[in-house]
């Protein structure tokens, strides 16, 4: 059966993209626009993993991190932080709060992103 | 000396430091409004001083001049507060703001000057017990207290609020003010309302009225700052010079010739050590106005030196966000073109012919280098500004390196070139350095490799030693001139080969490669035989 992949981005150019290349890879997916449309979609799809951009509009996805670690179905779901703002103090805290990496977006094709995905999915 | 000889010495002594502080004011600055009220408030306050003392000394002989004399004193006395009270509001500069409030007590001060002169509501009568001299106050004493008090209130209220938001050096001339008018109205409150209303003790109203002296010299001082501090000099001199006189008469009303010697010895010894203390004063006036003067000047360069720090800071924290944010914003265009670019190339939007792969490669790699640029800049401001985060954790150097020469395959394929990593035959141990550093410092060297290589291509090689890791990155290109490797990794440095066939390199990328090893407090340097020998370029971990 197909994976789930939830992808909260909230550009439009790069959300249809991440989408496309998953979907052409094989797997189930999902964008949400904003971390308050990941929120709501979460419960519907029950991802397998998720892949988190940081800076969003209005709850940033460091705040979306932490408001699904407080929900008991989503308290260990895998999520990939995925953004091209690459401050430090982020990335420390996007990976204290359980992601299972920090990537730059630039650095990646999509291709890599789906390699990245495969990777983390077949890790315990 | 009994008291009214202490009393006629500090009136005459009060008299002429009046006149010299008002003289000096005024010829300060004579069309100043802080000067001019100053001056004006001189003559208020000689005569309330000189007619509250006059009836005094005239005392029950004439009873009716006594009480004139009197009665022009207490005139002066609401006039005096409310021109106080309007140079206050004109010191800590806010006229503006209390403009109504400035009118009431101009009225009320003229009101209680007129009823006070022309009526007996405040002061009724005089009577005299002994040498003392006591006051009936009229039905009218409340209202013109009260009135005293309010005008008080509205001085005194509007300056603490001023000198507690004064800047340093607005707040050291507040404080002079502050201080003498303290002292003023406490002594007043004290002196000649409290002591003679309530307790009808009138013998200590000369406190109160002579503390005006006190008032006129804070606030002098304040008005013209430093160039009053004369005034302690002139003030010991006319002391010296006063009891000189006094010792002179005595002198010359001597009785007999021993009389007159010893009181013409004291004089001759006051006069010598009169003018000793008055050199000193001049002296130690002299150093306290070069010490003034030092420490107005470190103040004011104090306070500019803490703005421009501020300023600074603000500044930097500004650009550290700008740079983050427009890093930010440059790297989404570039990841969706990436993205796009390689999913086209991948087919998955359709097979793509042989002839648009090689266009759309080109547009790839310039994307590629655009990408390297923003990296590099934003590497280079956050080392400018000092706030690169080093979190070293274990790291395989074998699998950054791999996942570089994945990164680069395009661009070696592109120029037919090679790129191996030499086989290591043991495991290569893991080094403790952050991830993110080393990769960029690699990056770059490898990157510039290719940039720099034209046949041929790059073979990496990894090196240990009893305790270090070598990267050693050789190439088979243009190579470095013995010149070139001097200044190759200072910023903005290009090699000459670089200038004739690249023109999109920054001069960057090695400086941060550079910065990024050293943080580890590692080594990285070059080595070439010159034009066309290669190059090889080492960067040296420590293990432990």
């Amino acid at each position: 059966m197909a994976k789930k992949i939830l992808v909260v981005e909230d550009e439009k150019i790069l959300g249809e993209m991440y989408r496309d290349i998953l979907i052409h890879a094989g797997f189930k997916a999902e964008w949400a626009r904003s971390a308050e449309e990941g929120l709501e979609i979460l419960p519907k799809i029950k991802p397998d993993l998720i892949l988190l951009d940081i800076l969003l509009p209005r709850a940033s996805g460091i705040g979306f991190l932490k408001q699904i670690r407080e929900l008991k179905d989503f308290a260990s779901t895998r999520v990939l932080a995925f953004s091209n703002y690459d401050e430090p103090t982020t990335k420390r805290e996007a990976l204290e709060l359980g992601a299972k990496d920090y990537l730059i977006k630039t650095n990646y094709t999509p291709q890599e992103v789906v390699d990245k995905i495969k990777e983390h999915l077949k890790k315990k | 000396m009994s008291f009214s000889a202490i009393n006629q010495f500090l009136i005459v002594l009060i008299n002429a430091s009046a006149i010299f502080i008002g003289i000096s004011v005024w010829r300060h600055n004579s069309k100043g409004k802080a000067n001019r009220l100053l001056a004006l408030m001189t003559i208020y306050m000689l005569l309330w001083v000189d007619f509250a003392y006059l009836p005094r000394l005239i005392g029950k002989d004439a009873p009716d001049l006594a009480l004139t004399f009197l009665k022009v004193s207490w005139f002066v006395t609401p006039l005096f507060f409310a021109f106080l009270h309007f140079l206050i509001i004109y010191l800590i500069e806010q006229e503006q703001k209390y403009k109504w409030l400035n009118r009431i007590v101009l009225f009320l001060g003229i009101l209680s000057a007129f009823i006070t002169g022309f009526t007996d509501l405040i002061v009724d009568s005089i009577r005299f017990t002994g040498p003392h001299m006591s006051i009936n106050y009229g039905s009218g004493m409340l209202p013109f207290l009260v009135t005293i008090v309010f005008i008080i209130l509205v001085t005194i209220c509007p300056l603490i609020k001023e000198y507690s938001k004064a800047k340093i050096i607005l707040k050291l001339k507040l404080q002079y003010v502050l201080i003498g008018v303290s002292i003023f109205y406490l002594a007043n409150m004290i002196f000649n309302i409290g002591l003679p209303i309530l307790f009808d003790i009138v013998r200590l109203y000369w406190i109160g009225d002579y503390s005006t002296l006190f008032l006129l010299a804070a606030l002098s001082y304040a008005a013209i700052a430093r160039q009053l501090f004369n005034i302690k000099v002139v003030l010991s001199q006319a002391l010296v010079g006063i009891i000189a006189v006094i010792l002179l008469a005595q002198t010359a009303s001597s009785h007999n010739l021993s009389d007159f010697l010893s009181r013409l010895f004291l004089l001759l010894t006051f006069i010598i050590l009169g003018q000793l203390l008055a050199k000193s004063v001049q002296t130690e006036v002299k150093r306290r106005e070069e010490l003034e003067t030092l420490t107005y000047q470190l103040e004011t360069v104090n306070v500019k030196l803490t703005m421009a720090y501020k300023e600074l800071e603000k500044l930097d924290k500004a650009k550290s966000e700008f740079i983050s944010i427009t890093s930010h914003q440059l790297r989404t265009p570039l990841t969706a073109i990436k993205g796009y670019l390689s999913m086209l190339t991948e087919g998955v939007y359709g097979r793509v012919n042989q002839k648009m792969k090689e266009p759309i490669q080109n547009v790839y790699q310039s994307n590629e280098r655009l990408i390297k640029l923003v990296n590099d800049l934003l590497s280079l401001s956050r080392l400018d500004a000092g706030k690169v985060k080093f979190e070293p954790q274990l790291i395989s150097l074998e699998e950054i390196i791999k996942d570089i020469i994945e990164e680069f395959k395009l661009p070696i394929e592109n120029k037919g070139l090679y790129i191996k990593i030499k086989k290591v035959k043991t495991p290569f141990p893991k080094v403790f350095a952050d991830q993110d550093h080393v990769r960029q410092a690699i990056l770059n060297i490898i990157d510039n490799a290719i940039k720099y290589t034209e046949k041929g291509g790059i073979t990496i090689e990894l090196l240990k030693t009893e305790n270090k890791a070598q990267i050693k990155i050789s190439d088979t290109g243009k190579g470095i001139t013995r010149e070139e490797l001097d200044r190759l990794f200072q910023m903005f440095s290009r090699a000459s080969a670089g200038n004739q066939f690249h023109a999109e390199g920054a001069g960057i990328g090695l400086y941060i490669a550079k910065k990024f090893i050293e943080m580890h407090k590692g080594r990285i340097y070059a080595e070439s035989k010159g034009d066309n020998s290669g190059s090889i370029f080492t960067i040296e971990l420590p293990l432990n």
